[in-house]
């Protein structure tokens, strides 16, 4: 299991799964993906979900069942290279209850293979070190001109200097670790009406108050739409 | 005297283009950079501003939080006086007075000092 993945699990060993918006899975590394996989990989997650909707499973009559086939469809137009399970609907149900813990380690252990350490490495220690900051909402990471970007989204509709002192001892602490990634941070107050406008097309959401994300592929593409979209809830 | 301008936005971007031209200049006294624009390495693809904070980090690194200050400040001040539809909230109302008056006389001033410029 990857280092990022221990620390994510470490970090939130007793509401590991309720607070998770999104599982992103290698699943490329790992074996070969086919649409029978889809299946698999559910009934890892939640056998005695599977169980219980066995007979109904590929009939797309409930909502969850909906997703999955949504899900199914999303996978294979990536061509394997990413999957995607959103976790908060299933959450909410009945299916709550179980130890799905267990079920999200064995599914990340069967699915993960190897990944962009270091880039997942920085992103989980800007995640760690600019939560701890109440005033924090939302993370997007991006791509710019070669540089990861970090947009660290607070909650403050006037300027507040000791937060600014803060978010940049934070930032300043991260680039004397990463010198080699060169990374880059904007910090923007709540002043926008639109979070699509400020949010570049492609962006990862990789942290928002209230969920875990954890991070367990480097392909940024399909993300955009289902993270943009929720994160503006 | 820039704090008693009306146009706040101004102020807070004229603070970070004064401050950005101090460390231009103290870089100008450095054989290895002379100007971040001029001193950027061959196969280089990230941005200019990505170099120059760089270089400021490397050799300056006790302005580090007043430079990004200022260009994150003067960022949302740029935006704010655009009146783009992202953010819909007038300078006048994000930045105080006080504000503006520590970004020059704080801020750009230790800059200023650390860059080898008397205030």
């Amino acid at each position: 299991m990857s280092r990022a993945i221990e620390l994510a699990i470490e970090e939130e060993r007793d509401n590991y799964v309720g607070m998770l918006s999104s599982i992103m899975l290698d699943a490329s590394s790992r074996r070969p993906f086919e649409y029978s996989s889809v299946g698999v990989l559910w009934q890892t997650l939640f056998p005695e979900a599977y169980e219980r909707d066995l007979s109904n499973y590929w009939q797309g009559c409930t909502v969850h069942q909906r997703q999955r086939h949504e899900w199914c469809d999303y996978v294979l137009k990536e061509k394997n290279d990413l999957v995607v399970v959103e976790m908060d609907d299933i959450i909410d149900t009945e299916y709550a209850n179980l130890s799905s813990r267990n079920y999200v380690e064995k599914a990340l252990y069967y699915f993960l293979g190897p990944v962009e350490e270091k880039e997942e490495e920085l992103e989980l220690e800007v995640v760690k070190r600019f939560k701890e900051l109440d005033e924090v909402e939302l993370i997007y990471a991006d791509i710019y001109m070669e540089s990861e970007r970090f947009k660290i989204f607070t909650s403050n509709t006037r300027y507040d200097d000791d937060l600014m002192d803060k978010l940049l001892g934070i930032e300043f602490e991260l680039r004397s670790i990463y010198r080699d990634s060169f990374p880059r941070f904007e910090y923007i107050p709540r002043i926008y009406d639109s979070i699509d406008e400020i949010v570049r097309r492609g962006s990862k959401l990789i942290y928002k108050r209230g969920y875990y994300v954890i991070l367990g592929g480097s392909s940024l593409a399909g993300r955009k739409e289902r993270e943009t979209s929720e994160a503006v809830a | 005297m820039l704090s008693e301008l009306g146009y706040k936005e101004w102020a807070v971007t004229v603070t970070f283009y004064s401050a950005l031209h101090y460390v231009e200049a103290a870089f100008s006294g450095i054989a290895t950079i002379e100007h971040s624009e001029t001193s950027i390495p061959v196969g280089w693809q990230r941005s200019t501003h990505a170099w120059r904070d760089d270089l400021i980090f490397h050799n300056f690194a006790g302005i580090h939080n007043e430079y990004r200050k200022l260009s994150n400040s003067s960022m949302i001040a740029r935006y704010l006086s655009s009146g783009g539809t992202a953010i819909g909230r007038p300078v006048e109302d994000f930045f105080s007075d006080d504000d503006v008056g520590k970004f020059i006389d704080r801020d750009l001033d230790k800059i200023k000092r650390e860059v080898g410029f008397a205030s």
